[in-house]
């Protein structure tokens, strides 16, 4: 179900009144029900995937907890392996055998080893992520298991976040699904008005951007220089305000229902350095790499090398995470060899004094993201130079044909409220209902005049 | 008092999901909708590219009425397969020299007939040009026969068995049904069409693919005009494109001349681009091409060629169809043609 769909608009103004209609110890059954209903909407027979991960991982969590040292860590294992070999088997299966048979041609033995056609099971990278989370928190004894099977169902399942996040852990999300704090009529407006500032990102700017940036991808060859300066910026703003604007939308949904979800944005393009863009850009992913593989794997310590290897190896897993696509590897290694390069020649600062100064940092930030953007949307590394050497090589002119000045207008200026007003929408004193009302009338009539609402699907929803 | 609120808005929504995905419930509340309240239903009032984009200036309501005439003794039993562009819209009194009109609509489930041997039977398969592509699909005709009899049906599309557990188990229509269900209201229009109104005026973007002529007169399907589509007026065929279509037009008439039809003709209906605005690209002279490829055996009944020479006013403004102009047109050229022969 889709987040931008009348579908998803009737069914959480039902499940809205009956979540609040209901008594307390009813809402957490509820809820899963609902998010039962939101996911079997897609594919139905992906919900056994759901249903053993849920009882494996709750099980194992109770094991770790009661058992002994040398156990414990067996169960973290059998736990992990499942999750990552689910994973692994729908998502990089196809992958790593196209790998393997192409490592042997080298070899000239043709292997051809047989191809599975298998769809991805929606929003499967995050669920298992956040059940790992789960898992390793209980092991490292940060937190208590759940015992109660609906109550973990509803954090793995709980449907504003079921798909695309944000990653949640369960020290934040497990103690909210009792539900048992009073109704906060201002967290419910800011919810209101995250809701429909998501839907305005990606109906008003990613969705009025995909068409320029299809219409380049679709024949790069055909495309000058300026046009593809065009497309490879527009990508940039249309692949974010189509996944923070999920992610609002996400939060706003789970704050109207009295749960407060980890923020995934943080206005990134205002970075002034890639360590500080890795801060604010889909931060519950950023920050699970972080915790579970770059810490412990060392990063933080020992000397340069170490550094280097462990940077770079945790954020070509990061590309990985997206798909199993070489372009997704390339794109997290021009990360972090650029973050690498920041801490050697300590260029990351903390805040530049002069405002031209942290203007160009932006700029540099900006543009550098926005090359590695190129490889996340190309189909392949080789169509990846091809456009970064179009960037260059000064063919043709830039004419958007069928756009006409009145939209990029349009577009640059809600580009521009976004990068200057983002903050203050989502930190909006929603308690002063004089400011609150027409703030949300003005989104609401922005998003229905200039919003395109063919429920395009979120860019998101593959990984 | 506040919890029954809750419970009534819940209790809403869920009737509003589940009837919005019962199919035959939808079937019955559309037909009830047009039928009994026609004053409250947008797609009724309006052309259906008018019901797709809202934008206001194109309204185009003028009834042009069908000639008539009176009833006559004739041997002569005239069967239609058609789309959209002949449903409901003629009768027996509109043709001359008939005894009986059999009409079989493409998009319906077809009917059973059973020409009598002692007359005249004459078959006209009666298809829009952008419609033409759909035959193509199916990788068959799509009206196809039964043995044992010459009945007029439509063959049912195979659809792919995938079970509910992999596709899914809602109504694929359900995101439609919910909009007709919410906002398909003739008081909502002044809302849709000033969205309409600022985004082509000042955005120059028309929604729900439609196209607006270049002499700003005419809404047209953009499927009809966009270079990149197959079924458009500028697409750029092949240079033997044509050749399939007249091996399976050929076809339909080789398999209805063995069930007993004394003549079968095929007529392509233009799309309204050829007419009201064929400079705003490079015409692909597809109607052209078929008419005169040298292996068609088919007969057509050929309306292209008045329909350029004509300064009528012969396609609604707002809508995918002719108007009564040219429909007369058509139906003057199938008198003049076949029927009078």
């Amino acid at each position: 179900m889709l987040f931008n769909s009348l579908h998803f608009l009737v069914f959480f103004g039902a499940v809205l009144c009956l979540f609040y209609a209901l008594p307390i110890k009813y809402r957490a059954g509820f809820l899963l029900i609902a998010s039962i209903y939101f996911y079997s909407v897609l594919i139905p027979i992906y919900l056994l995937i759901l249903a053993f991960i849920i009882l494996l991982d709750f099980c194992m969590a109770l094991l770790i907890y009661k058992s002994g040292t040398p156990h414990r860590k067996v169960y973290l294992w059998v736990s992990l392996s499942s999750n990552l070999g689910i994973l692994c088997f729908f998502k990089y299966y196809n992958f790593f055998l196209s790998n393997i048979n192409a490592a042997l041609n080298v070899f000239d033995i043709s292997a051809n080893l047989p191809f599975l056609e298998i769809l991805l099971p929606i929003g499967l990278s995050f669920h298992t992520f956040q059940a790992m989370a789960y898992i390793i928190e209980v092991y490292k004894s940060n937190y208590a298991p759940e015992r109660n099977l609906i109550r973990y169902s509803l954090y793995v399942m709980f449907f504003p976040q079921l798909v695309a996040g944000p990653i949640e852990r369960p020290k934040n999300l497990l103690p909210q699904l009792r539900f048992d704090s009073a109704f906060s009529t201002v967290q419910f407006r800011r919810g209101m008005l995250l809701v429909f500032w998501g839907l305005l990102k990606k109906s008003v700017i990613a969705d009025r951007l995909a068409p320029i940036v299809d219409q380049f991808y679709s024949n790069i060859w055909a495309h000058g220089t300026g046009q593809a300066w065009i497309a490879i910026i527009a990508y940039s703003f249309q692949i974010y305000c189509d996944f923070s604007g999920y992610s609002d939308i996400a939060i706003g949904t789970a704050g109207m229902l009295g749960v407060q979800l980890s923020e995934n944005f943080k206005n990134p393009y205002l970075s002034t350095s890639l360590t500080e863009f890795w801060r604010r850009w889909h931060i519950t992913l950023s920050g699970w790499f972080r915790d579970y593989i770059y810490i412990p794997l060392g990063g933080k310590k020992n000397g340069n090398l170490k550094f280097i290897v462990v940077t770079l190896f945790v954020f070509a897993l990061s590309g990985l995470w997206h798909g199993a696509k070489n372009t997704f590897i390339v794109w997290g290694l021009i990360h972090g060899i650029f973050l690498v390069l920041e801490k050697l020649s300590g260029s990351a600062p903390s805040l530049p004094h002069h405002p031209l100064e942290k203007l160009t940092r932006i700029l540099y930030v900006f543009f550098i993201s926005t090359f590695a953007w190129v490889f996340f949307r190309s189909s392949s590394v080789e169509e990846a130079v091809f456009i970064i050497k179009k960037l260059f090589s000064l063919q043709g002119t830039a004419s958007p044909s069928h756009y006409l000045i009145g939209e990029y207008i349009l577009i640059l200026g809600v580009i521009a409220l976004l990068l200057a007003g983002e903050k203050g929408i989502k930190n909006f004193p929603a308690q002063y209902r004089k400011k609150f009302y027409p703030v949300l009338f003005a989104i609401v009539l922005t998003s229905y005049f200039f919003g395109i609402f063919h429920s395009k699907t979120f860019i998101y929803f593959q990984f | 008092m506040r919890k029954v609120l809750l419970y009534i808005g819940a209790a809403f929504g869920i009737f509003l999901l589940s009837s919005s995905d019962n199919k035959s419930l939808m079937e019955w509340w559309a037909d009830f909708r047009v039928d009994k309240l026609q004053w409250y239903f947008t797609s009724v009032r309006h052309g259906d590219l008018f019901s797709n984009c809202f934008l206001p200036g194109f309204t185009d309501t003028a009834y042009i009425p069908m000639k008539k005439y009176p009833e006559e003794q004739s041997n002569t039993d005239l069967y239609i397969i058609h789309d959209s562009y002949l449903a409901d819209k003629v009768g027996k009194e509109n043709f001359k020299n008939i005894d009986k009109l059999f009409m079989s609509d493409l998009r319906g489930q077809g009917r059973t007939v059973h020409p009598d041997t002692n007359k005249r039977n004459i078959l006209i398969l009666e298809l829009a040009e952008r419609s033409i592509w759909r035959i193509l699909d199916t990788n068959s005709l799509y009206v196809t026969f039964r043995q044992g009899g010459v009945p007029i049906s439509r063959r049912k599309i195979e659809s792919k068995n995938e079970s509910w557990l992999i596709s899914g188990w809602l109504n694929p229509n359900l995101e439609k049904n919910l909009e007709f269900n919410l906002f398909d209201y003739e008081l909502l229009i002044p809302l849709k069409s000033a969205k309409a109104w600022m985004n082509y005026y000042g955005l120059g973007k028309v929604s729900g693919d439609v196209q607006v002529s270049r002499s700003g007169k005419y809404l047209l399907l953009d499927e009809t005009v966009n270079p990149q589509s197959v079924s458009s007026s500028f697409y750029p065929h092949a240079p033997d494109w044509a050749t399939f279509f007249i091996s399976k037009f050929n076809r339909f008439r080789d398999i209805y001349l063995k069930e007993g039809f004394d003549e079968v003709y095929f007529s392509i209906i233009p799309n309204p681009a050829d007419i009201v605005d064929p400079g705003r690209g490079t015409y692909n002279n597809a109607i052209i091409d078929l008419e005169s490829h040298p292996q068609r055996t088919i007969p057509f009944i050929d309306v292209f060629n008045t329909f350029k020479s004509t300064r009528k006013h012969i396609f609604l403004r707002d809508d995918t169809h002719w108007n009564g102009n040219g429909l007369q047109i058509w139906v003057d050229e199938v008198n003049r043609s076949i029927l009078l022969r």
